[in-house]
């Protein structure tokens, strides 16, 4: 007689660990599934008497696992019965065409759509869905099925977003089938308990939860030693008993207990159990000692994202990682960090990447044996699968996410502080445009708006474009205010260079009336002669030439700093000034030589006084000259006609344009508009903000009329792209001090210059 | 016996450092004597340990609860350390700096690992003294990442002088500052007391079972089988009771038509495996019945009968006829953590009670 071997849905397959990590049991990992078998046994004897269960519990407390690997699997291994079908469904977008999806799979018509629309047009009946459901159940001749209906809560959450409709008729219809159920349909729902506020609002259905509620209970201490030594054992690996004690230990008795436990013991696992590896102990020295279980799970996930697969180098941008954590977290009103799934493609959108940059990252995190995301595996993921955190445990454990103060989770909170404040300036700038931000908060706004696009800000209450014209006015005002200064800035250093060489000639003279005074005296001294009040007169008079012309220079120094003319003319006689000085110094020089050598070598009285008076000559002439160059300083800037010619001011966005830009700039300076020349001050400057379309800024009332549009005419004449358009600003920076006449600035947005004939 | 009982001796064990004050006097010990006294009567309060309670302290004389003067000290301690089934310690800096005291610590917690026990939860600090900040804790008083174990404060302001609660009042006669903070303290300590109770239960429980699967005979044994196998069943189950086994159910199972009825079974079913010692499926027919049993009654029912009964109920697959032992059949007995007991041939009760001692070795080493 031949040996029959076990049919297939009899052959009991181990997964690859004993352990599944951060993520839920799956149906067919029943056989490392332990722990729950008491709250499994009460849940499948209620479904079969009642028809109808609601589990609920707290986020993450295994709800999912508990009806998936322990009432699925055993009502498909036909422990309650032969030909047990099952299925579980998602409300998401559309709660009731996938409930009706769901049911047409569970009788076997799942890829007809035509049968789909019969179930779904059942579900239409509201209570005499039941009936309906009935009939089409008939149809299939299927045996007991069983559908779960996971995460009800997304129901008032669509009911929120999309309105009632559909809760309302969903509700009914439960109602109705557990009044008058129909034969072989099982009903299972699981909903985070703290909705079960939620349930009252819909007719009938808080007495229906009433009825049929099951809040899971909290795992014993036998239960959790199950848990953890059972799947080790069905693969021949023992864990000692400390050890599972010092796990259910450090876990605490939070929320975060078996996924912690789970996660770790995963780890722990894959680190020390190597497939063919002799040693099958894990005991009290396999505990993580740093950080514990939750010390585990931030390295784990910290390990993931500083992996190669996701260095910049294989294209992946830098900070992608914490960009999508961001997004897909969030804290809720009372402060706890909660989940916030988002599909791919908005994933996409929020992070400004594409899909083909976005999918390895998040394949990374929600690959086997990591399961911080879901959907779980290595299917490939579709621009609308919803990609979820896993657990709460790993927003909270995970330091870079989690970390107070610095983690992403409490930067994202902040952000979205920010760009609400934005919107509160942005709205206070469009009554008054001149209420932007300050040049400080302009250089942070500025920088930190990099990093964001309308998708991001659409968290935070959109208003992106707005914003925007905020940020831009904002950088405008502030590099205006810039300019401004620098020059300001510029005339000053030069002027002060100048006066410092001023000061300096001044020292050298008094230093020189000093010299010659103590050489005199010297020499008198030495020859003995008392005849000295001519030369004493003398040498005071030079002295005080040299006082006088060191005061002066002061009070030139004073006024020049006043000075706020036009830096060419300015240049100008600052270059005048400084031949003069340099003349000056050159025969100060000599003097100061000839005195040197005559007090080593002087001879008579009559020498010494013919010395002297060629030394105080040369003194007062050095003095005459300086004062014609504190005249020349001195005199009024308003004389000193500004630049006449318009200034165009260029702005680029990438460092690209610059080449084209300089050359569109040598032709604007080489085309007099009127006569005038163009000037292009300060260079080209590459900016972070800029406007969508190329454009010529005026801020003058009339020079947006006359001479605007004849710059603009030249510009567009010397690109062939882009066009320019003008842009009127003259209702908001009109008639303002900052604004002199003839500014203009030249706005280009990423993308390529072309001139003509090029 | 101590009220946790086997294999604790003692309830508590209270390590505190006398604090030398320099002319070999104890400045801490009168204190700490009397605060361990006052621990012991507000426990006692208690009804549930007013008979059974038993506390160690080294200065405590009484028969059967301290030291025999007689009998070396460093031996006396550490086997009634070890005993303890909490370890309460009177933080101070003395503590810290005190060699005897880590000697202590070192004994309780090794005796911890002996005894296959982890000490975390079963260390009470309480704080009478506050440490210099610069004096390290010890690992076995501080959490897994390192910190200090949080314990109980049990120190207050004195005149700009933080001194243990108490520390002014004449020994013994405390006043209602103290008798308020050693009032939460015994509240603390009574509930984990109750949970080493139920420990120290759990893993008395696992010695008997294993002590149990392991006699040579005796045991009671759970047969499942089939209504349509009764034949097999039946010489089955004779053949276990006449080699001294206690066999339930009367009768193999009968066939159940809906699930109600089968919901029904299976209750019945698990009832009577909370109380069996082994579970036997009988391995008899073509195999795909042996198939579907391995996974509901092996693999769920088990389970289920374990959650509820807290012991071990091993699983073993008879296996009377020789057409059914397949490679595949044989993982998958493996796989839901049964064995395959090959009695094809007669007799085939010394492989199962070979199968029962062996699964009671196991159990005996994994407690």
């Amino acid at each position: 007689m031949t040996a029959a071997e076990p049919v297939s849905e009899l052959i009991c397959h181990l997964p690859p660990r004993p352990y599944p990590g951060l993520r839920p049991f799956e149906k067919d990992e029943w056989p490392i599934f332990f722990g729950r078998e008491r709250m499994v046994d009460e849940v499948i004897t209620r479904l079969i008497h009642q028809r109808m269960v609601f589990v609920h519990g707290d986020s993450g407390c295994g709800k999912s696992s508990l009806v998936r690997a322990g009432v699925f699997a055993r009502l498909e291994q036909n422990c309650a019965g032969e030909g047990w079908r099952t299925q579980s469904v998602l409300p998401r977008q559309s709660p009731l065409w996938n409930i009706a999806e769901a049911l047409a799979q569970l009788a076997g018509e799942g890829g007809d759509e035509a049968r789909i629309l019969d179930w779904r047009r059942a579900l239409n009946f509201g209570l005499g869905a039941p009936a309906a459901i009935g009939e089409l159940l008939a149809r299939s001749s299927s045996g007991p099925v069983c559908l779960l209906i996971d995460q009800f809560e997304e129901l008032f959450q669509h009911a929120h977003l999309y309105g009632q409709e559909d809760a309302k008729l969903l509700t009914q219809i439960l109602v109705a089938l557990h009044e008058s159920p129909p034969d072989n349909l099982y009903i299972l729902m699981t909903m985070r308990s703290e909705y079960l506020g939620s349930c009252a609002c819909y007719e009938g259905f808080a007495e229906l939860v009433n009825a049929i509620q099951y809040l899971l209970p909290r795992m014993s201490r036998d239960d959790m030693l199950r848990a953890i030594r059972d799947p080790a054992a069905t693969y021949d690996v023992q864990i000692s008993r400390e050890l599972a004690d010092r796990l259910i230990a450090d876990s605490g008795g939070g929320q975060d207990q078996l996924p912690l436990i789970q996660h770790g013991l995963m780890q722990i696992y894959t680190q020390r159990i190597a497939p063919g590896k002799g040693d099958m102990q894990l005991g009290i020295g396999d505990f993580p000692r740093a950080g514990g279980l939750a010390g585990l799970l931030s390295a784990h996930a910290q390990d993931i994202a500083a992996s190669d697969r996701l260095s910049p180098k294989t294209g992946t941008p830098e900070r992608l990682v914490e960009d999508v954590f961001r997004a897909l977290t969030d804290i809720n009103t009372d402060g706890k960090a909660v989940r916030r799934p988002q599909t791919l493609a908005r994933l996409c959108e929020v992070t400004g990447v594409d899909i083909k940059v976005l999918r390895p990252v998040i394949d990374a995190f929600r690959a086997d044996g990591v399961s911080f995301l879901s959907p779980y595996g290595n299917r490939p993921l579709a621009p609308d699968d919803l990609v979820d955190v896993s657990h709460e445990a790993l927003i909270r454990c995970w330091r870079a996410l989690a970390e107070p103060g610095h983690g992403w989770l409490f930067q994202e909170f902040r952000c979205g502080l920010i760009w609400r404040a934005l919107l509160v300036q942005a709205e206070s700038f469009e009554r008054d445009p001149n209420n932007v931000l300050s040049p400080a908060a302009t250089d942070e706004r500025e920088a930190w708006m990099e990093r964001r696009n309308s998708n991001w800000a659409e968290r935070y209450g959109g208003g992106w474009e707005r914003v925007q014209s905020l940020v831009a006015a904002s950088v405008a005002a502030r590099d205006r205010n810039r300019q401004v200064e620098a020059e300001r800035l510029r005339q000053e250093g030069r002027t002060a260079e100048m006066l410092n060489g001023l000061f300096a000639l001044k020292v050298l003279l008094v230093w020189l009336a000093g010299a010659l005074i103590f050489g005199v005296v010297q020499y008198l001294i030495a020859d003995g002669a008392r005849t000295t009040s001519d030369y004493r007169i003398s040498a005071e008079r030079a002295r005080d030439d040299a006082i006088k012309a060191k005061d002066e220079a002061l009070l030139q120094r004073e006024s020049a700093i006043a000075l706020a003319a036009s830096y060419e003319a300015e240049k100008k006689r600052v270059q005048q000034a400084q031949e003069e000085l340099k003349t000056s110094a050159a025969v100060l020089g000599r003097v100061r030589s000839g005195l040197q050598q005559f007090s080593a070598t002087a001879s008579s009285k009559a020498a010494v006084t013919t010395k002297i008076d060629q030394a105080r000559q040369d003194l007062a002439s050095q003095a005459d000259r300086l004062d014609n160059v504190v005249q020349q300083l001195s005199a009024p800037t308003s004389s000193v006609a500004p630049p006449t010619g318009p200034r165009v001011y260029v702005h680029i966005a990438d460092p690209s344009q610059r080449d084209n830009a300089q050359v569109l700039e040598k032709a604007l300076e080489s085309s007099p508009l009127d006569g005038r020349k163009l000037v292009i001050p300060g260079g080209i400057q590459l900016v972070k903000v800029y406007p969508s379309k190329a454009s010529l800024r005026c801020f003058d009332a009339t020079e947006c009329k006359t001479l605007a549009p004849r710059l603009l005419q030249e510009i567009n004449r010397l690109l062939a792209s882009p066009k320019v358009r003008l842009e009127n600003l003259s209702d908001r920076y009109g008639g303002k001090a900052s604004i002199r006449p003839g500014h203009y600035e030249l706005w280009f947005p990423p993308g390529q210059i072309t001139l003509s004939g090029m | 016996m101590s009220y946790v009982g086997n294999p604790f001796e003692h309830d508590l064990f209270i390590s505190y450092s006398h604090g030398d004050d320099g002319n070999g006097k104890g400045y801490l010990q009168p204190w700490s004597a009397a605060f361990a006294e006052a621990l012991r009567s507000e426990l006692c309060a208690d009804r549930r340990f007013k008979r059974d309670l038993r506390m160690f302290l080294d200065s405590d004389h009484r028969p059967g609860q301290g030291l025999d003067p007689m009998a070396g000290l460093t031996k006396q301690l550490e086997d009634q350390i070890g005993a303890a089934a909490m370890l309460v310690v009177l933080m101070s800096p003395d503590y810290l700096d005190s060699k005897w005291c880590g000697r202590e610590r070192d004994w309780w917690c090794a005796r911890q690992t002996e005894l296959g026990l982890s000490p975390d939860g079963r260390i009470a600090v309480i704080r009478i003294w506050p440490p210099e900040k610069t004096q390290p804790w010890p690992s076995a008083l501080c959490d897994p990442q390192g910190e200090p174990l949080v314990g109980f404060l049990f120190h207050s302001d004195l005149e700009g002088y933080q001194r243990p609660i108490g520390w002014e009042d004449r020994p013994g006669d405390f006043g209602s500052d103290f008798r308020r903070a050693i009032i939460g303290i015994a509240g603390t300590l009574s509930t984990k007391l109750e949970w080493m109770k139920e420990r120290a239960e759990v893993i008395r429980k696992a010695q008997i079972d294993a002590a149990r699967l392991q006699l040579a005979e005796g045991q009671s044994i759970y047969l499942h089988g089939r209504k349509d196998q009764q034949a097999a069943w039946e010489g089955a189950a004779t053949t276990l009771a006449e080699s001294g086994y206690v066999v339930l159910p009367c009768e193999p199972d009968a066939p159940a038509v809906d699930a109600e009825s089968r919901e029904e079974l299976r209750k019945r079913r698990i009832d009577a495996l909370e109380t069996c010692d082994a579970l036997l499926l009988l391995g008899a027919g073509d195999g795909n019945t042996l198939d579907a049993d391995l996974v509901r009654v092996g693999h769920y029912d088990r389970n289920s009968a374990r959650a509820s009964s807290n012991h071990p109920l091993p699983c073993g697959v008879l296996n009377l006829v020789s057409t059914i032992a397949t490679p595949l059949r044989k993982m998958n007995v493996r796989n839901i953590r049964a064995d395959w007991i090959d009695c094809t041939e007669s007799p085939w009760t010394p492989q199962v009670q070979q199968w029962l001692a062996a699964k009671g070795a196991q159990v005996e080493q994994l407690r």
